[in-house]
């Protein structure tokens, strides 16, 4: 089989994805058991176990997906199926338990199950995965942009643990406005893709924007485990799209920019 | 391998998979039952005062916030006060003390007035009514916090949201022992009140369902608030609290008497900003006071959850000052961990103890975590009730049908004296 950059870094980050959010589900519950459980009434053991057997089957998944190299086709788009559908309705499920500007769930989340169908599609379309990867590292980007724009408490102790790292006390105030710097640049970022992926002759200074999305999206994965140390780790796994898609991106580009030019 | 067996190797793999899931998945407890009591609270109708609450922040002995609700907005609201019964006839208080009427953040249309009591009598019972334009609530009464060494109990709770039923049951449980236990002074709520906090008619329900709380003869429950998950960010937790530290900040040290200390913290904002540079502050200030506390919604040491910032950013501060007990809601079971410090069990540590019970639906424990191991873990809508004395702190943790489920006794930690 020939190698395909595109579908070597989605299989990697679908396997990775799936690897986290089943030790997230393994070490503690998450936003389907929350929804199964308070929102719909289930019995807590039930609710439980719907997540649990989720947690196995994303290991599956993540063991399934490399099959795509020994021409298993089939075997790699149900797993990827599979794990996108897990990933939405987990977005579904925090989007309806969670208080705090729900609707930028689906959106943060999107460069994570849109990964997996983006694998999907490109089995059948490659333009079309690609505009998928397009669609969902902006839809991540802004959603993020948006929370950072907010000033998400979360965000502003990752840069003030991140500063402190280096040994500089990183004012609350001047964390404040980094992150307002920073959501600004994430909606630029996710203003400018869509167009950089439909400019015609893209000069190669327009792939600074995949490349810093796919910078910021892994280093803002890394945060988490950084932050919080192994708990941490299935967080940071769960992001690793987030980085991940704009990186797939920059490589196709990289090997287009020259023909375009 | 052909298309169709690889689908069938990859369909049976998920499906074993998923079954395994679900043989291995914990137990888990069924749903609480219902309450059928009807609803017993004000009716929301013109200015007739409904969803009262007494709320207290930094400095109870002298101050004290009286907030209701009116489905029509009135021209004025005030408080009728005295520190003698005067069984609701208004001429008679020796003082009065205007509202500010204000819309709650809401499509709906519901008014708010609330009335700051200043310069209170320390361990004063206070009787008042609450008035918006002619209409007249019933007398209350409530206690303002003593000032010296004296001792008093205090209830602490979280978690109220989701489960209406259950949370009214726990509303009379707290009224009994307010009713029986008249040296109960307030409850410490750490956060949840509601599922979300940008909903008013959730607000609403809670409002009316705190009521249930006033005990027969009138007697108010002073709360402390701590803003919960889901409250993030929501305008309604500050107008039904009256903005406790500040509009959005939301952390404040509460004092009751001279040697008990109770820091509220707000762990849906930055935890390692100004909030850590806060609680350093607030601990450093209050070294000698003989007992210190903090209240806050997401738990360092949780019973089912991940840590919280919490963990990171104020344990080596707890530990670093030497708190007494970390009160911590957000898991829905009950809990006390061992005493901790360095994240290892040390009895010169730090005790957590919660972890969210006044009325949401309760889970599972993981009573194998390591901080349990000489603590206690179960799962039981309940109430912590601390008895605070000059030589002990004792938590009782309390059910919901009045049985006690867990105690903990702590003595004056000698350091306290240096
Ligand atoms: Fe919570």
């Amino acid at each position: 089989m020939p190698r395909d950059v595109v579908r070597d870094l989605l299989v990697f980050t679908v396997a990775l994805t799936c690897i986290g959010t089943a030790w997230s589900l393994l070490t503690a519950s998450g936003p389907v058991f929350t929804l199964l459980w308070i929102n719909f009434g289930w019995h807590e053991g039930s609710a439980l176990a719907a997540e649990r057997a989720a947690a196995f089957v994303m290991f599956v998944c993540a063991a399934l997906l490399p099959a795509v190299y020994a021409r298993q086709t089939v075997a790699c788009v149900v797993a990827a199926v599979v794990a996108g559908c897990w990933l939405a309705l987990a977005a579904v499920a925090a989007a309806l338990t969670e208080s705090w500007q729900p609707w930028l769930i689906m959106p943060a989340q999107a460069a994570r199950f849109g990964a997996c169908f983006a694998l999907v599609l490109l089995a059948v379309n490659r333009w079309a995965a690609l505009a998928l990867i397009v669609l969902c590292s902006s839809a991540t980007f802004a959603a993020h942009g948006v929370e950072a724009l907010l000033g998400r408490g979360l965000f502003i102790d990752f840069l003030i643990g991140g500063a402190l790292r280096v040994g500089w006390q990183l004012p609350q105030a001047t964390a404040a406005m980094m992150l307002f710097a920073i959501g600004v640049a994430d909606l630029a970022c996710a203003a400018a893709l869509p167009a950089i992926a439909r400019w015609r002759h893209r000069p190669r200074v327009a792939l600074l924007v995949p490349g810093w999305m796919a910078l910021w999206g892994l280093l803002t994965a890394l945060v988490r485990t950084l932050e919080f140390g192994a708990p941490g780790g299935p967080e940071t796994l769960i992001r690793v799209a987030n980085g991940a898609l704009p990186l797939t991106l920059l490589l196709v580009w990289m090997r287009r920019a020259p023909e375009s030019q | 391998m052909s298309r169709n067996l690889q689908l069938l190797v990859a369909v049976l793999a998920l499906s074993m998979a998923a079954a395994l899931g679900v043989l291995t998945a914990p137990e888990g407890h069924g749903d609480q039952a219902a309450n059928p009591d009807p609803l017993p609270a004000t009716r929301l109708e013109g200015t007739t005062p409904a969803h009262w609450r007494l709320v207290w922040h930094e400095n109870p002995a002298n101050e004290a916030f009286i907030g209701w609700s009116t489905a029509e907005k009135p021209v004025a609201s005030a408080v009728y006060y005295d520190d003698l019964p005067r069984g609701g006839k208004i001429d008679e208080y020796r003082h009065r003390q205007s509202a500010v009427i204000s819309k709650y953040t809401s499509k709906e249309a519901l008014y708010c007035s609330t009335v700051e009591l200043l310069k209170l009598k320390a361990d004063t019972t206070y009787w008042f009514v609450m008035v918006s334009d002619e209409k007249a609530s019933r007398e209350f009464h409530f206690k303002t916090a003593p000032e010296g060494d004296t001792p008093f109990k205090l209830l602490y709770g979280g978690d109220s949201r989701s489960n209406r039923d259950s949370r009214r049951e726990m509303n009379r449980r707290l009224r009994a022992l307010l009713t029986d236990e008249p040296e109960i002074l307030a409850l410490a709520h750490g956060g949840d009140y509601v599922a979300d906090g940008d909903k008013l008619e959730q607000w609403t329900e809670w409002m009316s369902d705190h009521e249930l709380t006033v005990t027969a003869q009138g007697r108010m429950l002073p709360l402390i608030p701590a803003r919960g998950n889901h409250e993030t960010g929501s305008a309604l937790f500050d107008e039904v609290f009256h903005n406790p530290g500040g509009k959005g900040l939301n952390y404040y040290a509460t004092r009751i008497g001279s040697q008990f200390l109770l820091v509220n913290l707000n762990t849906e904002i930055s935890a390692g900003g100004d909030q850590a540079e806060f609680l350093e502050r607030v601990l450093k200030g209050h070294s000698t006071v003989r007992w210190q506390l903090a209240n806050y919604h997401r738990p360092a040491y949780p019973a089912v959850k991940k840590p919280g910032s919490a963990l990171k950013y104020w344990v080596p501060l707890f530990e670093k000052y030497d708190l007494d007990v970390a009160l911590e809601s957000d898991g829905h079971t009950y809990k006390r961990t061992c005493a901790i410090r360095d994240g290892k069990p040390d009895a010169t540590g730090v005790t957590y103890i919660g972890e969210g019970g006044l009325g949401v639906k309760q889970r599972t424990p993981d009573a194998e975590r390591w901080y349990f191991k000489g603590g206690k873990v179960g799962s039981s809508h309940h109430v912590q009730r601390l008895t605070v004395k000059a030589d002990s702190l004792v938590i009782d943790t309390i059910a919901d049908d009045g049985k006690l489920l867990d105690t903990w006794l702590a003595k004056p930690r000698a350091t306290r004296n240096d």
